[in-house]
């Protein structure tokens, strides 16, 4: 085309180019290519005021195409030293720094590898964005011999290509399930972001979840009168469902059981009706426990953001149940919550010797499992109460529900917790089915949306992370006509509600417990004929 | 024409599914085109099983409703890879590159050209259904993003007594 002509203008247009267009992306080797911020895939910036509110710092404003990032003056001393406390202070870090041979088992394990395509998702490769720093400033061969010992320099691009791409990993960890050196990615992750949190380069949807945290007590800030309302408008419409009328006791000091789920359950459709499911259980059993306003979270987002924060968190869960004087502790579906459990808490609050090993009072099962961190999941309570038949359930209220089960990441890579959700489902539907094998328990595909990747304006990342989770359900759908996905993490019912709305409309998203109390036959209730979500149930749904 | 193309089917169809990976990196592609598990590798696998059918209903010249449920699953894909709504419905288009390419032999043929542009009007009319199933896509996800967003906070919605009807409609049984 001239430069001379507009393009209204047929002399715009140049005959011989105008059929050449190459869409093909080009083949340099990634070093060369910049990190290229598009929108859909980054996540908006930390605002200033929550930065301040939890002390992290360099608060200020800026955006990720901004060509100045507004970093501190000595940015390039503060990583370096940055990695070199955690190099020191982290075995596991210096370990997975150095013992990666690049064998690409990892490779094509990723969702968003999977899913999009960018060869800097590949586990191996955006490990090797930090990793050819580590080289480049901490062994001699980089030092000596840079590119050619897989180093490279440490410069302002490079801060904002990790930026780009730990926050494109949901720490999910399929990838480390196939790595032959148990190399986990996740913690590659986690490093990465802490660095960069040392510059202030953070997400506002990790970092307002946190701030709202550590001040209310939830990441969505809902304050104690808030979840007053909240608890009693459920037990409204639980009433208006069963006939029943349940209790949501609050902040009761002398409860046997503290129970602690995700906030998204108070707020969110469909993580609200898990929370109704709780509330009936609870009361159908006379279990003597209290939620709590100042621990009105399971989640903690703590862990995508430091130890510290992760730490920080967390404490306000043992210093709870410590307050309320309980004896142990309920968790509720949650996510990542157990990641931090499982894995992290004893080390960072325990061991909480002033609680019992949980012990539930209907079936005087002992959890020996958690007899150092004193908390356990509510599928292997409620499984539990199934197996010594201390529930009335009637299957038969669910048949219009066809049902798959979404292992979520971390119950089930970071606590092995495979069978209790399944043996709840098989008790409470009569059509449950399978995905296929390689897409569940350990090699589960994550959502897409954890590790505070949850937010909206990285919807097309979003979508095509949870494409490998939705062409699974999409199979399990025209194979056996699913049309309920039930998980048991707020962050799934979240997202894989947006991921089945996209890939497979005709499924939706549940939790576990509110097909548990729409099978509940509870003590004095009324003809059963809408579920928790009021609508009509077993035999009338599928006329 | 058609006996033609039939002679050369699996000859095209491979060359197209590879045109149409080009849309990836180099590194990606290339898993694209080798892993056939269709749960290791979706987008791949997709891919390729539905450019066959299409090419297939391009030689039989079938009816749009036939066409749209396959052509949508090809596009839902390319709709989310940030790539813009050109390079997702491109792939149609290379088709035709690749139809020449592989008559290139018989070039002497008379009659051959008049047959290829008779041939290469389906695929327009393909690449219409094509945009129209980019834009469908677009407006699913602009209205999931307004759901979304209304779904956090449903329970507070609902105590305050907003009107729910405000919600873009799920669509019905949609395909894809």
């Amino acid at each position: 085309m001239t430069s001379e002509a507009k393009p209204d203008q047929m002399a715009y247009y140049d005959r011989e180019k105008l059929g050449q267009v190459d869409l093909r992306p080009g083949g340099a080797d990634w070093m060369d290519v910049p990190v290229n911020m598009r929108p859909g895939s980054f996540i908006y910036p930390a605002k200033e005021k929550h930065l301040q509110y939890f002390g992290l710092p360099n608060p200020r404003q800026w955006f990720p195409t901004d060509p100045d990032w507004k970093l501190p003056a000595n940015w390039k001393e503060i990583i370096i030293e940055g990695m070199r406390e955690r190099l020191s202070k982290y075995r596991s870090f210096q370990v997975f720094m150095d013992i990666c041979v690049r064998c690409g088992a990892c490779a094509d394990k990723c969702h968003f590898f999977i899913g999009g395509g960018d060869p800097r998702n590949m586990p191996v490769l955006r490990a090797e964005l930090l990793r050819s720093i580590y080289r480049r400033e901490f062994t001699q061969a980089g030092k000596i011999l840079g590119r050619l010992a897989g180093g490279r320099e440490l410069t302002v691009d490079v801060i904002k290509e990790w930026f780009y791409y730990f926050y494109q990993c949901t720490e999910c960890r399929r990838c480390s399930v196939f790595c032959p050196y148990g190399i986990d990615t996740a913690e590659i992750t986690m490093m990465g972001r802490e660095l960069l949190h040392l510059l202030g380069v953070n997400v506002n949807w990790i970092m307002e979840p946190v701030a709202n945290c550590f001040r209310t007590g939830n990441h969505l800030g809902i304050q104690p009168h808030g979840l007053r309302d909240t608890l009693d408008f459920f037990a409204d419409d639980i009433e208006e469902a069963t006939g029943v009328r349940v209790e949501a006791p609050l902040n009761r000091k002398g409860a046997e059981v503290l129970f602690v789920t995700p906030s998204g359950d108070f707020l969110a459709d469909p993580g609200t009706y898990t929370c109704m499911g709780y509330m009936c259980l609870f009361h159908e059993i006379g279990l003597d426990y209290t939620f709590s306003t100042y621990a009105s979270d399971g989640g903690n987002f703590g862990l995508f953001t430091s130890h510290e924060a992760m730490k920080r968190l967390n404490a306000k869960i043992y210093a709870e149940a410590r307050r309320l004087g309980v004896k142990w502790i309920l968790g509720g579906e949650c996510g990542h919550m157990w990641r931090v459990l499982n894995q992290y808490m004893d080390t960072m609050n325990g061991p909480a010797d002033f609680l019992q090993v949980p012990t539930s009072p209907l079936t005087g099962t002992r959890f020996e499992h958690a007899r150092s961190t004193k908390m356990i999941h509510i599928t292997e309570f409620t499984a539990d109460l199934i197996k010594h038949g201390k529930l009335n359930l009637d299957p038969s209220q669910n048949d219009h529900v066809r049902v798959t089960f979404h292992d979520s990441c971390n119950p089930a890579r970071a606590m092995g917790i495979f069978e209790e959700p399944r043996y709840i489902l098989r008790s409470v539907c009569n059509h449950f089915h399978e995905m296929p094998e390689n897409t569940i328990r350990e090699k589960t595909f994550c959502c897409g949306g954890g590790a505070g990747l949850g937010t909206d304006e990285n919807m097309e990342m979003r979508l095509r992370g949870g494409m490998p989770r939705a062409s699974a359900v999409r199979h399990v759908h025209e194979k056996h006509g699913v049309n309920h996905l039930a998980a048991m993490c707020a962050i799934d019912r979240a997202t894989l509600s947006t991921v089945c709305e996209y890939w497979v409309p005709e499924v939706r998203v549940t939790g576990i417990h509110e097909l548990v109390t729409n099978a509940l036959v509870m003590k004095g209730q009324k003809k059963r004929e809408v579920n928790l979500r009021l609508e009509p149930i077993g035999a009338q749904a599928e006329e | 024409m058609d006996e033609q193309l039939q002679a050369k089917r699996a000859e095209i169809v491979r060359a197209w599914v590879e045109r149409t990976v080009e849309m990836y990196p180099a590194d990606a592609a290339k898993f694209l085109l080798r892993v056939n598990d269709p749960f290791s590798n979706p987008v791949g696998t997709t891919i390729a099983l539905e450019l066959e059918f299409l090419f297939d209903a391009l030689l039989r010249d079938v009816p749009p409703d036939e066409v749209v449920p396959r052509l949508d699953r090809v596009i839902q894909i390319t709709s989310v890879q940030d790539v813009g709504s050109a390079r997702a419905v491109s792939f149609v288009f290379a088709l035709k590159e690749v139809i020449r390419r592989a008559l290139a032999a018989d070039r002497a043929d008379a009659g051959l050209l008049r047959r290829c542009l008779e041939f290469e009007q389906r695929i327009d009319a393909l690449a219409l259904l094509a945009f129209d199933s980019c834009s469908r896509f677009l407006q699913r996800i602009a209205d999931i993003r307004v759901r979304e967003a209304k779904r956090r906070v449903w329970s507070l919605m609902r105590m305050l007594k907003v009107d729910w009807d405000h919600l873009p409609a799920e669509e019905e049984g949609a395909g894809g």
